[in-house]
């Protein structure tokens, strides 16, 4: 593809991100939104996320917080696609009620350098499968240099992404197909090295975390919390293609609350064999790999590989777009390489994945409130109607113009929030848990149930509720 | 590259003429969701809850 026809597609991808779509463009049903939501969810990090889980919590727990923290979340965050089925449009495009058309870009953004975090860790999991591979030839490679061989990774999804579309579909093919590959070996090896008995009645060791058995609960639930709400803001861009509002809710809400949550399962039987078998506890999955199947170590890792190039190609390319859409006087070519800039920063230093647990609840810490707001604004404040012709400032439609682009009372409500989740609950760059509040509603949980009741109590107030409700008498397309 | 203002131009146009289409009379929106599925959506977040409270007396 040439330049010129490159930024032409990015542009008209970046339009079509944007419009309301079309019943004519309506393509997908459940199981094709099922099945390429699944795709966009299983990234490597999964394992991760369930070796972290498996670090608190005992086998019965392990299994309730995998799967019923997706099932109490994205039952919520997933009502945005029954807008975004009806009338064809993102989540950003309906924020601008609630934000502003700049308070939008400003949060669009921040909640994209959250998300950054996660490729970071997939990057640094590609340096350490490459480690890992280097060392069952013999050859011993420093860590300094392990991370620089991740930024290879950063560099080479990168480059996929800026050779357009054809290069992404392809890449997604393989590294679907590969993290399918690599499921299918961990959950074989996992139940055929120790005997399932010894996996039901493993217990973490709580004593050298130096936390009790309700913080390491509660610990297990934020970094469960945090993975449903990394969806939240991206999880709206498919549903927009589909039929029904039943396909695109259901198929989502399986994506990303069933299917995903599998794969952290299975990473945390990975992390429980480990520990059984060999008296250690190791969160890489790479490590894991390494030692518990050596005789299909050299072909898994690979495959881990090839998938981390893949998850940065596909991200960079997906995230990249919404930036573009935020900003769209910048070139596509220069986000992406400014995002291959911030990524590799975070993988050279390798904090993101020496605290993953933390910077994940960072990164959760923007979506939360943003994620309260929007049922109390679309579920209760709108009822489900809002104007359309409104969220894209059609001439006569002035509804959520704000001054300056942003509306400050959904802004607030995230602002207060934060400081008060941060001040009071839990603090995620410490680690630090502030109150016992943290134990009854996780910090990222309870930032979502704050930002949606400041903004419900706000617009109680009745010169606050006049304007937020400007849109009343124009709702003629519903 | 295509200008900055091309882009709002083709995009402002582009939303016209899709918020027209949906203006039609005859314009149909994909089908909505049953009473079943926002029974569904209701009763699953309440037993996810209940399933975490009960582990965390596990």
């Amino acid at each position: 593809m040439s330049k010129q026809t490159m930024a032409e597609y990015v542009n008209q991808e970046t339009i079509f991100g944007l419009v309301p779509v079309k019943k004519s463009e309506r393509q997908y049903g459940f199981w094709d939104t099922l099945l390429v939501t699944s795709g966009f969810a299983i990234a490597t990090w999964c394992y991760s996320q369930g070796a972290l889980s498996a670090g608190y919590l005992d086998f019965p727990q392990l299994i309730i917080v995998t799967f019923a923290m997706g099932g109490l979340f994205l039952a919520i965050e997933c009502l945005p696609v029954i807008f975004a089925v009806r009338y064809g449009i993102d989540l950003w495009v309906y924020l601008r009620a609630v934000l502003g058309v700049n308070g939008v870009k400003v949060f669009a953004t921040v909640v994209i350098l959250g998300n950054w975090f996660w490729y970071a860790v997939a990057a640094n999991m590609f340096g350490s499968s490459i480690a890992q591979i280097c060392a069952g030839f013999g050859l011993v490679i420093p860590p300094d240099v392990v991370n620089w061989i991740s930024v290879i990774s950063v560099i080479g999804g990168s480059l996929i992404a800026l050779a357009g579309p054809g290069a992404i579909k392809w890449t997604s093919r393989i590294m679907v197909t590969a993290l399918i590959a690599i499921g299918v070996i961990v959950f074989a090896l996992c139940f055929t090295i120790v005997p399932f008995s010894d996996i039901a009645s493993y217990k973490p060791d709580l004593a050298s975390l130096d936390v009790d058995a309700a913080q390491a609960y509660a610990l297990a639930a934020e970094g469960m919390v945090a993975f449903s709400f990394s969806w939240s803001t991206q999880a709206i861009v498919l549903p927009r293609l589909c039929r029904t509002e039943r396909a695109g809710y259901w198929g989502t809400f399986a994506g990303y609350a069933v299917v995903a949550p599998f794969f952290v399962f299975i990473g945390g039987i990975m992390a429980i064999v480990m520990y059984v078998s060999t008296g250690v506890y190791v969160s890489d999955p790479t490590v894991m790999l390494a030692t518990l199947g050596p005789s299909v170590a050299l072909l898994s890792l690979m495959l881990v590989a090839f998938a981390n190039i893949g998850t940065q190609a596909v991200g960079s390319y997906v995230n990249d777009l919404v930036l573009k859409a935020a900003w769209p006087k910048v070139s596509y070519r220069t986000l992406v390489w400014l995002s291959c800039i911030y990524v590799s920063v975070l993988t050279l230093s390798g904090e993101v994945t020496a605290n993953f647990g933390q910077f994940i609840s960072i990164a959760a810490y923007i979506q939360g409130p943003i994620i309260g707001i929007m049922f109390v604004d679309y579920i209760i404040l709108r009822r489900r109607r809002f104007s359309l012709k409104a969220l894209y400032f059609q001439k006569g439609h002035d509804a959520y113009r704000f001054p300056g682009g942003v509306n400050w009372v959904g802004v607030a409500c995230i602002l207060v929030t934060l400081a008060v989740a941060l001040i009071f609950v839990y603090n995620p760059i410490t680690g630090a848990i502030k109150s016992p509040l943290f134990c009854v509603f996780t910090g990222s949980g309870f930032t979502a149930l704050l930002g949606g009741v400041l903004y419900y109590a706000l617009t109680k107030i009745p010169s606050i509720r006049a304007v937020a409700l400007r849109d009343r008498d124009d709702l003629e397309i519903a | 590259m295509a200008a900055p203002q091309d882009f709002e131009n083709e995009l402002q146009q582009q939303v016209a003429e899709r918020i027209a289409l949906m203006e039609e009379p005859g314009y149909e929106f994909p089908a909505a969701l049953t009473r079943a599925d926002w029974r569904a959506i209701v009763i699953i977040p309440i037993v996810s809850l209940c399933l975490l409270v009960a582990g965390a007396f596990l």
